[in-house]
Protein backbone atom coordinates (compact mmCIF):
# COMPACT_ATOMS: atom_id res chain seq x y z
CA UNK A 1 0.00 0.00 0.00
CA UNK A 2 1.26 3.43 -0.82
CA UNK A 3 2.05 5.80 2.01
CA UNK A 4 -0.17 8.21 2.66
CA UNK A 5 0.24 12.07 1.00
CA UNK A 6 0.35 14.96 2.89
CA UNK A 7 1.04 18.36 1.89
CA UNK A 8 2.51 20.87 4.20
CA UNK A 9 1.26 24.57 3.35
CA UNK A 10 3.83 26.98 5.44
CA UNK A 11 6.32 29.65 4.63
CA UNK A 12 8.82 28.79 7.48
CA UNK A 13 11.08 26.92 5.56
CA UNK A 14 12.65 25.70 9.15
CA UNK A 15 9.40 24.66 10.65
CA UNK A 16 8.31 22.99 7.40
CA UNK A 17 11.67 20.65 7.44
CA UNK A 18 11.11 19.73 11.03
CA UNK A 19 7.39 18.60 10.27
CA UNK A 20 8.68 16.87 6.27
CA UNK A 21 11.37 14.72 8.33
CA UNK A 22 9.13 13.75 11.49
CA UNK A 23 6.45 13.22 8.61
CA UNK A 24 8.53 10.69 6.52
CA UNK A 25 10.15 9.07 9.74
CA UNK A 26 6.84 8.03 10.36
CA UNK A 27 5.64 6.42 7.46
CA UNK A 28 3.88 9.61 5.47
CA UNK A 29 4.97 10.75 2.17
CA UNK A 30 5.10 14.52 2.06
CA UNK A 31 5.34 17.46 -0.25
CA UNK A 32 5.51 21.22 0.12
CA UNK A 33 4.38 24.54 -0.69
CA UNK A 34 5.47 27.94 0.62
CA UNK A 35 2.65 29.83 0.24
CA UNK A 36 -1.40 29.61 -0.45
CA UNK A 37 -1.39 29.82 -4.58
CA UNK A 38 1.41 26.74 -4.91
CA UNK A 39 -0.17 24.91 -1.91
CA UNK A 40 -3.53 25.33 -4.15
CA UNK A 41 -1.65 24.34 -7.04
CA UNK A 42 -0.17 21.43 -5.51
CA UNK A 43 -3.46 20.64 -4.08
CA UNK A 44 -4.76 19.54 -7.84
CA UNK A 45 -1.57 18.10 -8.93
CA UNK A 46 -0.75 15.42 -5.96
CA UNK A 47 -4.32 15.11 -4.43
CA UNK A 48 -2.96 14.56 -0.78
CA UNK A 49 -4.57 12.60 1.93
CA UNK A 50 -3.71 15.33 4.42
CA UNK A 51 -3.16 19.03 4.20
CA UNK A 52 -1.09 20.73 7.04
CA UNK A 53 -2.24 24.44 6.58
CA UNK A 54 -0.40 27.68 8.61
CA UNK A 55 -2.61 30.81 8.77
CA UNK A 56 -0.33 33.31 8.27
CA UNK A 57 2.01 33.37 5.37
CA UNK A 58 2.20 36.59 2.94
CA UNK A 59 -0.73 37.60 4.84
CA UNK A 60 -1.90 37.45 8.01
CA UNK A 61 -4.82 35.15 7.20
CA UNK A 62 -3.63 33.70 3.77
CA UNK A 63 -4.54 29.97 5.49
CA UNK A 64 -8.17 30.86 5.95
CA UNK A 65 -8.32 32.14 2.52
CA UNK A 66 -6.99 28.73 1.26
CA UNK A 67 -9.44 26.80 3.39
CA UNK A 68 -12.15 28.86 2.48
CA UNK A 69 -11.47 28.16 -1.20
CA UNK A 70 -10.94 24.38 -0.93
CA UNK A 71 -14.37 24.10 1.08
CA UNK A 72 -16.15 25.88 -0.97
CA UNK A 73 -19.51 25.18 -1.16
CA UNK A 74 -20.19 26.36 -4.62
CA UNK A 75 -20.49 23.50 -7.49
CA UNK A 76 -18.40 25.19 -9.68
CA UNK A 77 -15.65 25.62 -7.30
CA UNK A 78 -12.26 24.30 -8.90
CA UNK A 79 -11.46 22.53 -5.30
CA UNK A 80 -14.67 20.79 -5.89
CA UNK A 81 -12.90 17.47 -5.68
CA UNK A 82 -10.81 17.83 -2.73
CA UNK A 83 -13.39 19.37 -0.60
CA UNK A 84 -12.82 16.63 1.66
CA UNK A 85 -9.23 16.29 2.65
CA UNK A 86 -8.87 17.06 5.93
CA UNK A 87 -7.22 19.67 6.84
CA UNK A 88 -5.13 20.44 10.21
CA UNK A 89 -4.24 24.26 10.75
CA UNK A 90 -1.20 24.96 12.54
CA UNK A 91 -1.76 28.52 14.55
CA UNK A 92 -0.19 30.78 16.86
CA UNK A 93 -1.48 31.34 20.22
CA UNK A 94 -2.07 34.97 20.25
CA UNK A 95 -4.27 34.28 16.98
CA UNK A 96 -5.95 31.59 18.04
CA UNK A 97 -6.89 34.32 21.46
CA UNK A 98 -8.07 36.58 18.79
CA UNK A 99 -9.71 34.86 16.29
CA UNK A 100 -11.83 32.28 19.20
CA UNK A 101 -12.41 29.71 16.45
CA UNK A 102 -12.54 26.03 17.07
CA UNK A 103 -13.50 23.17 14.47
CA UNK A 104 -16.08 22.04 17.26
CA UNK A 105 -18.18 25.04 17.71
CA UNK A 106 -17.01 27.20 14.90
CA UNK A 107 -17.07 24.92 11.76
CA UNK A 108 -19.07 27.26 10.02
CA UNK A 109 -16.83 29.90 10.15
CA UNK A 110 -13.70 28.09 9.53
CA UNK A 111 -13.62 25.42 7.94
CA UNK A 112 -10.79 22.88 9.27
CA UNK A 113 -10.91 19.80 11.40
CA UNK A 114 -8.22 19.96 13.33
CA UNK A 115 -5.94 22.73 14.91
CA UNK A 116 -2.49 22.71 15.85
CA UNK A 117 -0.79 25.02 17.98
CA UNK A 118 3.06 26.82 17.81
CA UNK A 119 5.25 25.77 19.00
CA UNK A 120 4.62 22.79 17.63
CA UNK A 121 4.71 19.84 19.78
CA UNK A 122 5.58 16.81 17.46
CA UNK A 123 4.03 14.36 19.46
CA UNK A 124 0.93 15.85 19.59
CA UNK A 125 1.03 16.59 15.46
CA UNK A 126 1.81 13.12 15.05
CA UNK A 127 -1.36 12.13 16.97
CA UNK A 128 -3.61 14.61 15.07
CA UNK A 129 -2.02 13.72 11.85
CA UNK A 130 -2.94 9.73 12.40
CA UNK A 131 -6.58 10.32 14.07
CA UNK A 132 -7.22 12.69 10.39
CA UNK A 133 -5.70 10.07 7.82
CA UNK A 134 -7.99 7.34 9.12
CA UNK A 135 -11.02 9.38 10.00
CA UNK A 136 -10.35 10.68 6.01
CA UNK B 1 -26.25 96.41 45.53
CA UNK B 2 -24.26 97.35 42.67
CA UNK B 3 -21.24 97.20 44.14
CA UNK B 4 -21.80 93.66 46.07
CA UNK B 5 -22.05 92.51 42.38
CA UNK B 6 -19.06 93.77 41.50
CA UNK B 7 -17.49 92.52 43.91
CA UNK B 8 -18.90 89.07 43.35
CA UNK B 9 -18.30 89.45 40.05
CA UNK B 10 -14.34 89.73 41.13
CA UNK B 11 -14.22 86.90 43.19
CA UNK B 12 -15.60 84.68 40.26
CA UNK B 13 -12.63 86.20 37.81
CA UNK B 14 -9.96 85.78 40.40
CA UNK B 15 -11.44 82.51 41.10
CA UNK B 16 -11.37 80.80 37.19
CA UNK B 17 -8.11 82.70 37.13
CA UNK B 18 -6.62 80.17 39.93
CA UNK B 19 -8.77 77.27 38.50
CA UNK B 20 -7.15 77.82 35.10
CA UNK B 21 -3.55 78.34 37.08
CA UNK B 22 -4.01 75.10 38.75
CA UNK B 23 -5.17 73.23 35.68
CA UNK B 24 -1.74 74.23 34.21
CA UNK B 25 -0.14 70.79 35.72
CA UNK B 26 -3.15 68.57 35.50
CA UNK B 27 -2.81 65.80 33.24
CA UNK B 28 -6.65 65.19 33.06
CA UNK B 29 -7.96 65.23 29.63
CA UNK B 30 -8.33 68.14 28.10
CA UNK B 31 -11.99 68.36 27.01
CA UNK B 32 -13.31 68.91 30.20
CA UNK B 33 -11.07 71.45 31.30
CA UNK B 34 -11.54 73.67 28.22
CA UNK B 35 -15.40 73.32 28.37
CA UNK B 36 -15.24 74.67 32.05
CA UNK B 37 -13.07 77.58 30.83
CA UNK B 38 -15.80 78.54 28.14
CA UNK B 39 -18.76 78.02 30.02
CA UNK B 40 -17.10 80.29 32.74
CA UNK B 41 -16.53 83.38 30.57
CA UNK B 42 -19.74 82.98 29.18
CA UNK B 43 -21.31 83.24 32.50
CA UNK B 44 -18.94 85.72 33.83
CA UNK B 45 -18.48 87.75 30.94
CA UNK B 46 -22.30 87.80 30.21
CA UNK B 47 -21.76 86.57 26.64
CA UNK B 48 -23.42 84.70 23.48
CA UNK B 49 -20.44 82.00 22.69
CA UNK B 50 -17.20 81.32 23.59
CA UNK B 51 -14.17 79.70 20.98
CA UNK B 52 -10.80 78.63 21.26
CA UNK B 53 -9.04 77.68 18.53
CA UNK B 54 -5.13 76.61 17.59
CA UNK B 55 -3.16 77.74 14.77
CA UNK B 56 -2.00 74.90 12.88
CA UNK B 57 1.33 75.67 11.88
CA UNK B 58 1.46 73.85 7.96
CA UNK B 59 -1.99 75.19 6.84
CA UNK B 60 -1.63 78.81 8.88
CA UNK B 61 -5.39 77.93 10.11
CA UNK B 62 -7.16 78.31 13.22
CA UNK B 63 -8.48 74.56 13.99
CA UNK B 64 -11.39 74.66 16.85
CA UNK B 65 -10.20 73.28 20.37
CA UNK B 66 -13.32 73.97 21.72
CA UNK B 67 -16.32 75.70 21.18
CA UNK B 68 -19.53 76.89 23.36
CA UNK B 69 -22.75 79.16 23.44
CA UNK B 70 -22.59 78.49 19.37
CA UNK B 71 -24.18 76.32 17.14
CA UNK B 72 -22.86 73.23 15.30
CA UNK B 73 -23.54 74.98 12.21
CA UNK B 74 -21.57 77.89 12.72
CA UNK B 75 -18.53 76.43 14.51
CA UNK B 76 -18.34 74.21 11.73
CA UNK B 77 -19.09 76.93 9.21
CA UNK B 78 -15.13 75.92 7.24
CA UNK B 79 -12.24 76.44 7.19
CA UNK B 80 -11.27 79.58 9.37
CA UNK B 81 -8.37 81.85 8.50
CA UNK B 82 -6.81 84.39 10.27
CA UNK B 83 -8.95 87.61 9.40
CA UNK B 84 -7.62 90.50 9.89
CA UNK B 85 -9.37 90.52 13.89
CA UNK B 86 -7.80 87.11 14.36
CA UNK B 87 -4.80 88.06 12.79
CA UNK B 88 -4.26 91.05 15.24
CA UNK B 89 -4.56 88.51 17.64
CA UNK B 90 -2.09 86.23 16.70
CA UNK B 91 0.80 89.27 16.61
CA UNK B 92 -0.66 89.49 20.02
CA UNK B 93 -2.67 92.18 21.09
CA UNK B 94 -6.40 91.83 21.34
CA UNK B 95 -8.60 93.29 18.69
CA UNK B 96 -12.17 94.16 19.00
CA UNK B 97 -14.94 94.56 16.38
CA UNK B 98 -18.22 96.10 17.13
CA UNK B 99 -20.14 94.73 14.71
CA UNK B 100 -19.30 91.75 13.04
CA UNK B 101 -21.74 90.98 10.07
CA UNK B 102 -21.30 94.25 8.74
CA UNK B 103 -17.19 94.39 9.27
CA UNK B 104 -14.82 93.31 6.30
CA UNK B 105 -12.12 92.09 8.87
CA UNK B 106 -14.49 89.13 9.58
CA UNK B 107 -13.98 86.32 7.57
CA UNK B 108 -17.66 84.60 7.83
CA UNK B 109 -19.91 87.70 8.51
CA UNK B 110 -23.48 86.49 6.56
CA UNK B 111 -22.63 83.21 8.84
CA UNK B 112 -22.39 85.44 12.24
CA UNK B 113 -24.92 87.45 11.27
CA UNK B 114 -27.18 84.24 10.98
CA UNK B 115 -26.13 82.79 14.38
CA UNK B 116 -27.12 86.14 15.66
CA UNK B 117 -23.53 87.29 16.52
CA UNK B 118 -22.86 91.11 16.99
CA UNK B 119 -19.51 92.06 18.70
CA UNK B 120 -16.38 90.07 18.35
CA UNK B 121 -13.51 90.44 21.47
CA UNK B 122 -10.12 88.20 19.72
CA UNK B 123 -7.53 87.56 22.34
CA UNK B 124 -4.26 86.21 21.69
CA UNK B 125 -3.47 82.79 23.31
CA UNK B 126 0.09 83.40 24.41
CA UNK B 127 2.11 80.53 24.61
CA UNK B 128 5.91 80.22 26.43
CA UNK B 129 7.55 81.06 23.47
CA UNK B 130 4.67 82.35 20.91
CA UNK B 131 1.44 83.30 20.14
CA UNK B 132 -0.50 79.49 19.94
CA UNK B 133 -4.09 80.43 19.24
CA UNK B 134 -7.09 82.66 19.73
CA UNK B 135 -9.72 82.83 22.28
CA UNK B 136 -12.97 84.26 20.93
CA UNK B 137 -15.82 85.96 22.78
CA UNK B 138 -19.06 86.98 20.77
CA UNK B 139 -22.14 88.85 21.81
CA UNK B 140 -25.61 88.76 21.29
CA UNK B 141 -25.94 92.40 21.22
CA UNK B 142 -23.65 95.46 20.85
CA UNK B 143 -21.47 95.92 23.40
CA UNK B 144 -17.77 97.24 24.17
CA UNK B 145 -15.40 95.31 27.20
CA UNK B 146 -13.63 97.72 29.28
CA UNK B 147 -10.12 98.06 30.06
CA UNK B 148 -10.40 95.42 33.29
CA UNK B 149 -12.49 93.16 31.25
CA UNK B 150 -9.43 92.86 28.43
CA UNK B 151 -7.27 92.78 31.15
CA UNK B 152 -8.58 89.85 33.15
CA UNK B 153 -9.58 87.70 29.83
CA UNK B 154 -5.95 88.18 28.61
CA UNK B 155 -4.31 86.83 32.01
CA UNK B 156 -6.93 84.10 31.64
CA UNK B 157 -5.95 83.13 27.66
CA UNK B 158 -1.99 83.15 28.98
CA UNK B 159 -2.75 80.75 31.53
CA UNK B 160 -4.80 78.62 29.91
CA UNK B 161 -2.11 79.08 26.68
CA UNK B 162 0.11 77.27 29.23
CA UNK B 163 -2.28 74.57 30.03
CA UNK B 164 -3.04 74.02 26.25
CA UNK B 165 1.05 73.65 25.97
CA UNK B 166 1.49 71.23 28.01
CA UNK B 167 -1.47 68.91 27.34
CA UNK B 168 -0.29 69.06 23.78
CA UNK B 169 3.50 67.96 25.41
CA UNK B 170 1.67 65.56 27.48
CA UNK B 171 -0.17 64.29 24.32
CA UNK B 172 2.79 63.86 22.79
CA UNK B 173 4.67 61.61 25.65
CA UNK B 174 2.06 59.20 25.38
CA UNK B 175 2.33 58.91 21.59
CA UNK B 176 6.06 58.25 22.22
CA UNK B 177 5.34 55.76 24.89
CA UNK B 178 2.52 54.16 22.36
CA UNK B 179 5.01 54.45 19.82
CA UNK B 180 7.72 52.45 22.25
CA UNK B 181 5.26 49.56 23.21
CA UNK B 182 4.24 49.13 19.82
CA UNK B 183 7.93 48.53 18.27
CA UNK B 184 8.47 46.39 21.11
CA UNK B 185 5.08 44.24 20.54
CA UNK B 186 6.46 44.06 17.20
CA UNK B 187 9.92 42.93 17.63
CA UNK B 188 8.71 40.09 20.26
CA UNK B 189 6.28 39.07 17.84
CA UNK B 190 9.18 38.71 15.26
CA UNK B 191 11.30 36.59 17.91
CA UNK B 192 8.89 34.19 18.55
CA UNK B 193 8.61 33.57 14.82
CA UNK B 194 12.26 31.82 14.26
CA UNK B 195 12.55 30.65 18.09
CA UNK B 196 9.65 28.32 17.26
CA UNK B 197 11.38 27.00 14.26
CA UNK B 198 14.69 26.64 16.13
CA UNK B 199 12.51 24.70 18.80
CA UNK B 200 10.95 22.34 15.73
CA UNK B 201 14.40 21.58 14.51
CA UNK B 202 15.73 20.73 17.63
CA UNK B 203 13.09 18.67 18.46
CA UNK B 204 13.58 16.97 15.35
CA UNK B 205 17.17 16.60 16.15
CA UNK B 206 15.62 14.87 20.19
CA UNK B 207 13.54 12.65 18.33
CA UNK B 208 16.91 11.24 16.96
CA UNK B 209 14.71 11.28 13.00
CA UNK B 210 17.76 12.21 11.84
CA UNK B 211 20.18 10.01 13.75
CA UNK B 212 21.69 8.95 16.99
CA UNK B 213 22.56 11.48 19.55
CA UNK B 214 25.23 11.01 21.65
CA UNK B 215 24.73 11.98 25.58
CA UNK B 216 26.87 15.39 25.18
CA UNK B 217 24.92 16.15 22.26
CA UNK B 218 21.80 15.57 24.42
CA UNK B 219 23.14 17.29 27.18
CA UNK B 220 23.81 20.26 24.72
CA UNK B 221 19.98 20.14 23.61
CA UNK B 222 18.77 20.57 26.86
CA UNK B 223 20.42 23.06 27.14
CA UNK B 224 19.44 24.90 24.05
CA UNK B 225 15.93 24.48 25.46
CA UNK B 226 15.93 25.88 28.29
CA UNK B 227 17.45 29.23 26.89
CA UNK B 228 14.78 28.66 24.15
CA UNK B 229 12.04 28.55 27.10
CA UNK B 230 13.51 31.65 28.89
CA UNK B 231 13.52 33.67 25.87
CA UNK B 232 10.05 32.39 24.72
CA UNK B 233 8.74 32.80 28.33
CA UNK B 234 9.97 36.67 28.13
CA UNK B 235 8.36 37.27 24.88
CA UNK B 236 5.07 36.07 25.99
CA UNK B 237 5.24 37.98 28.93
CA UNK B 238 6.21 40.90 27.30
CA UNK B 239 3.07 40.33 25.07
CA UNK B 240 0.74 39.57 27.89
CA UNK B 241 2.16 43.33 29.18
CA UNK B 242 1.52 44.94 25.86
CA UNK B 243 -1.63 43.11 25.17
CA UNK B 244 -2.97 44.11 28.81
CA UNK B 245 -1.71 48.23 28.21
CA UNK B 246 -3.47 48.15 24.73
CA UNK B 247 -7.12 46.59 26.37
CA UNK B 248 -7.30 48.21 29.55
CA UNK B 249 -8.97 51.22 28.20
CA UNK B 250 -11.82 49.06 27.08
CA UNK B 251 -11.67 46.07 29.48
CA UNK B 252 -14.92 45.85 30.61
CA UNK B 253 -15.36 45.81 34.78
CA UNK B 254 -17.87 43.11 36.31
CA UNK B 255 -18.52 42.68 39.77
CA UNK B 256 -16.49 39.24 40.57
CA UNK B 257 -16.67 37.45 43.52
CA UNK B 258 -12.64 37.23 45.38
CA UNK B 259 -13.55 33.87 46.57
CA UNK B 260 -14.86 32.08 43.19
CA UNK B 261 -11.94 33.42 41.74
CA UNK B 262 -9.07 32.43 44.70
CA UNK B 263 -10.25 28.94 44.93
CA UNK B 264 -10.34 28.41 41.19
CA UNK B 265 -6.47 29.41 41.41
CA UNK B 266 -5.98 27.08 44.24
CA UNK B 267 -7.56 24.71 42.16
CA UNK B 268 -5.40 25.54 39.29
CA UNK B 269 -2.01 24.51 41.03
CA UNK B 270 -3.01 22.01 43.91
CA UNK B 271 -1.54 19.58 42.01
CA UNK B 272 1.85 21.47 41.01
CA UNK B 273 1.63 22.67 44.52
CA UNK B 274 1.41 19.17 45.72
CA UNK B 275 4.15 17.80 43.64
CA UNK B 276 6.57 19.44 44.67
CA UNK B 277 5.83 18.66 48.63
CA UNK B 278 4.17 21.68 49.58
CA UNK B 279 1.11 22.11 51.55
CA UNK B 280 -1.45 24.61 50.38
CA UNK B 281 -4.44 25.74 52.32
CA UNK B 282 -7.00 28.71 51.69
CA UNK B 283 -9.39 30.72 54.29
CA UNK B 284 -12.23 32.38 52.40
CA UNK B 285 -15.32 33.99 54.09
CA UNK B 286 -18.45 32.53 54.10
CA UNK B 287 -19.53 35.97 52.38
CA UNK B 288 -18.39 36.33 48.96
CA UNK B 289 -16.01 39.67 49.25
CA UNK B 290 -16.68 41.40 44.95
CA UNK B 291 -13.82 43.17 43.13
CA UNK B 292 -14.28 45.03 40.21
CA UNK B 293 -12.48 44.17 37.69
CA UNK B 294 -12.35 41.30 34.35
CA UNK B 295 -11.52 37.99 35.07
CA UNK B 296 -8.59 37.93 32.85
CA UNK B 297 -7.06 40.50 35.27
CA UNK B 298 -7.59 38.62 38.67
CA UNK B 299 -6.80 35.15 37.30
CA UNK B 300 -3.26 37.19 35.98
CA UNK B 301 -2.69 38.18 39.58
CA UNK B 302 -3.37 35.35 41.09
CA UNK B 303 -1.81 33.16 39.09
CA UNK B 304 1.36 35.15 39.01
CA UNK B 305 1.39 34.97 42.91
CA UNK B 306 0.93 31.63 43.20
CA UNK B 307 3.01 30.55 40.66
CA UNK B 308 5.87 32.33 42.56
CA UNK B 309 5.07 31.15 46.00
CA UNK B 310 5.26 27.28 44.57
CA UNK B 311 8.72 28.46 42.20
CA UNK B 312 10.31 30.52 45.65
CA UNK B 313 9.29 27.70 48.66
CA UNK B 314 11.60 24.62 49.03
CA UNK B 315 10.21 21.40 49.30
CA UNK B 316 8.05 20.88 52.95
CA UNK B 317 6.90 24.45 52.74
CA UNK B 318 3.51 26.01 53.08
CA UNK B 319 1.51 28.42 51.30
CA UNK B 320 -1.71 30.01 52.60
CA UNK B 321 -4.13 32.06 50.69
CA UNK B 322 -6.57 34.47 52.90
CA UNK B 323 -9.34 36.67 52.04
CA UNK B 324 -11.02 38.74 53.94
CA UNK B 325 -13.08 42.18 54.55
CA UNK B 326 -11.05 45.05 56.39
CA UNK B 327 -12.74 48.46 56.68
CA UNK B 328 -14.55 48.32 53.79
CA UNK B 329 -11.54 46.96 51.71
CA UNK B 330 -11.02 43.46 50.27
CA UNK B 331 -7.85 42.07 51.30
CA UNK B 332 -6.30 38.97 49.58
CA UNK B 333 -2.97 37.85 51.23
CA UNK B 334 -0.52 35.17 49.77
CA UNK B 335 1.98 34.03 52.50
CA UNK B 336 4.76 31.20 51.78
CA UNK B 337 7.91 29.35 53.94
CA UNK B 338 9.94 30.47 51.00
CA UNK B 339 13.65 32.26 50.24
CA UNK B 340 12.09 35.49 51.19
CA UNK B 341 13.65 38.42 50.06
CA UNK B 342 16.66 40.63 52.07
CA UNK B 343 15.72 43.93 53.36
CA UNK B 344 17.74 45.77 50.93
CA UNK B 345 15.59 44.42 48.16
CA UNK B 346 12.45 44.64 49.05
CA UNK B 347 11.72 47.68 47.87
CA UNK B 348 12.88 47.13 44.39
CA UNK B 349 10.88 43.73 43.76
CA UNK B 350 8.34 45.62 41.75
CA UNK B 351 10.85 47.20 39.38
CA UNK B 352 10.97 45.90 35.81
CA UNK B 353 13.79 42.92 35.68
CA UNK B 354 14.78 42.95 39.22
CA UNK B 355 15.34 39.57 40.33
CA UNK B 356 16.78 39.19 43.59
CA UNK B 357 20.36 37.05 44.30
CA UNK B 358 17.90 34.36 45.71
CA UNK B 359 15.88 34.15 42.98
CA UNK B 360 18.04 33.80 40.60
CA UNK B 361 19.67 31.22 42.18
CA UNK B 362 16.59 29.13 42.16
CA UNK B 363 15.51 30.26 38.74
CA UNK B 364 18.64 31.34 36.81
CA UNK B 365 16.71 32.23 33.94
CA UNK B 366 13.84 34.37 35.04
CA UNK B 367 12.87 37.99 33.37
CA UNK B 368 11.69 39.79 36.60
CA UNK B 369 8.56 41.04 34.78
CA UNK B 370 5.92 39.07 36.85
CA UNK B 371 5.54 40.97 40.18
CA UNK B 372 5.70 44.41 38.04
CA UNK B 373 3.06 43.32 35.82
CA UNK B 374 1.14 42.61 39.04
CA UNK B 375 1.27 45.90 40.57
CA UNK B 376 0.61 47.57 37.46
CA UNK B 377 -2.47 45.41 37.16
CA UNK B 378 -3.25 45.96 40.51
CA UNK B 379 -3.33 49.64 40.35
CA UNK B 380 -5.81 49.95 37.36
CA UNK B 381 -7.97 48.02 39.61
CA UNK B 382 -7.48 50.94 42.07
CA UNK B 383 -5.59 48.41 44.56
CA UNK B 384 -2.38 48.12 46.29
CA UNK B 385 -0.11 45.93 47.03
CA UNK B 386 2.42 45.38 49.67
CA UNK B 387 5.23 42.82 50.59
CA UNK B 388 6.27 41.80 54.02
CA UNK B 389 9.25 39.57 54.10
CA UNK B 390 12.01 38.21 56.13
CA UNK B 391 14.75 36.74 54.41
CA UNK B 392 15.14 32.70 54.57
CA UNK B 393 11.40 32.90 56.25
CA UNK B 394 8.97 33.28 53.51
CA UNK B 395 7.40 36.10 51.85
CA UNK B 396 4.05 37.68 52.03
CA UNK B 397 2.03 40.12 49.69
CA UNK B 398 -0.86 41.84 50.56
CA UNK B 399 -3.08 43.21 47.98
CA UNK B 400 -6.02 45.97 49.44
CA UNK B 401 -8.66 47.14 46.84
CA UNK B 402 -11.26 49.67 48.09
CA UNK B 403 -14.54 49.06 48.25
CA UNK B 404 -16.59 48.77 44.96
CA UNK B 405 -19.78 51.12 44.76
CA UNK B 406 -23.03 48.78 45.97
CA UNK B 407 -21.08 45.64 45.76
CA UNK B 408 -18.44 45.67 48.30
CA UNK B 409 -20.35 42.74 50.19
CA UNK B 410 -22.69 40.10 48.49
CA UNK B 411 -24.78 37.64 49.98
Amino acid sequence: MDKPKILIIDDDPDLVESMQITLEANDYQVESAYNGTEGLRLVKEINPDLIILDVMMDSITEGFQVSYQLRSPDPQSPYRDYANIPILMVTGVSQKMHMKFSPETDEDYLPVDELVEKPIQLDALLEKVGKLIKKG
Amino acid sequence: MEINKDLENSLRRLELLNQVAKDITSTLGLEPRLGFVCQSIIDIMGVKGVSIRLLDQKTNRLELAFACGLSEEYVHKGPVEADKSLAKALEGTPHFVSDAPNDPGIQYPEEARREGLVSVLSLPLKGRTKVIGTLRLYTGEKRSFTRDEIDFLSALAAQGAISLENARSYDALEQQDKAKSDFIMMMTHELKAPLMAVQGLLDVMQKGYVGPLTEKQKELIGRIYRRIDSLTEVSTDLLDIYEWQTKRPDTQSIPLSMNVQIQRAVDLFKTSALEKGLAMDVDLPDQDLILMGSEDEVEKILNNLITNAIKYTPKGGNISLALSASGGSVVFMIKDTGIGINDEDIPKVFDDFFRSKGAKKIDPYGKGLGLPFVKQIVEGLGGTIRVKSEEGKGAEFILSFPPSDGFSTHE
